[in-house]
């Protein structure tokens, strides 16, 4: 599985997002994954690649265009991802509350 | 991916640095799972000086170290490395401490799982979850 951080990097860019919504509904080329956004195609490519890195999404070849398409086991991977975002929040509170009874001890 | 939490805590600013830092055994929830060691667990350490330690000691005497003091100014601030076996980076927690009318307000930004500039967009895929969590703690803080 890709790494915590990598899932983070990619799933936290609003671009990023949205293409992971549009290959949530199906496998697309890059010209159809690429259209309507406001950035270039190299940039969409760039952010494909993120994708990739995180093991979100997968690129075939299909004569001279690629086609993208969500990699098994993605939306699993990005709830564990995050879960441990919120474990660590969670800790933190239980943490900081602790931290706050102990400190107003015998004011 | 950074998170952020806040509380009020009805002393000082020097007391609040004090049972963060060198008193942190007072409260760390070691006995809760939040330690290094679940079972083992038996003191955590937090040095208040640049270079100091931040460590856990096991009921063998043995110690394992969560991260190191980048920065530390008593009693308003203290940066320290934090690092869980289970992680593969490095994070970082900062910890700010101002006197504010009735006590302190402590600030904690535990940030650094990536490292490119656009760190504050990444932590917007979260925001909700996040604001979630938050107002519940505003509530058991201010309770």
């Amino acid at each position: 599985m890709a790494q915590v951080d990598d899932i983070l990097t990619a799933v936290g860019y609003p671009i990023r997002r949205e293409m992971l919504r549009r290959l949530a509904e199906r496998p697309r080329r890059a010209g159809d994954l690429a259209r309507g956004f406001a950035v270039s195609r190299p940039a969409i490519c760039k952010h494909a690649r993120v994708l990739q890195r995180a093991g979100l999404i997968q690129a075939a070849k299909s004569g001279r265009e690629r086609v993208y398409a969500l990699a098994p086991g993605a939306g699993a991977a990005m709830h564990a991802a995050a879960a441990q975002v919120e474990e660590l929040s969670a800790f933190w509170d239980i943490a900081l509350d602790a931290f706050r009874r102990v400190a107003e001890e015998g004011r | 991916m950074t998170i952020r939490k806040s509380a009020n805590v009805s002393c000082g600013p020097d007391k609040a640095f004090r049972i963060f830092t060198s008193e942190i055994g007072r409260w760390w929830p070691l006995k809760r799972g939040f330690s290094m060691a679940r079972e083992r667990a038996n003191e955590i350490f937090l040095d208040d000086h640049v270079g100091g330690r931040f460590y856990e000691r096991f009921t063998d005497g043995s110690e394992c170290e969560i991260g190191r003091v980048i920065r530390c100014e008593p009693p308003h601030l203290i940066v320290f490395t934090f690092k869980s076996p289970a992680w593969d980076t490095t994070t970082e927690v900062e910890v700010r401490f101002a006197a504010v009318a009735g006590g302190t307000r402590v600030d904690l930004e535990h940030r650094g799982f990536e490292t490119s500039p656009t760190m504050r967009e990444r932590g917007k895929g979260f925001a909700g979850g996040w604001d979630i969590v938050l107002a519940q703690f505003a509530e058991d803080a201010t309770r």
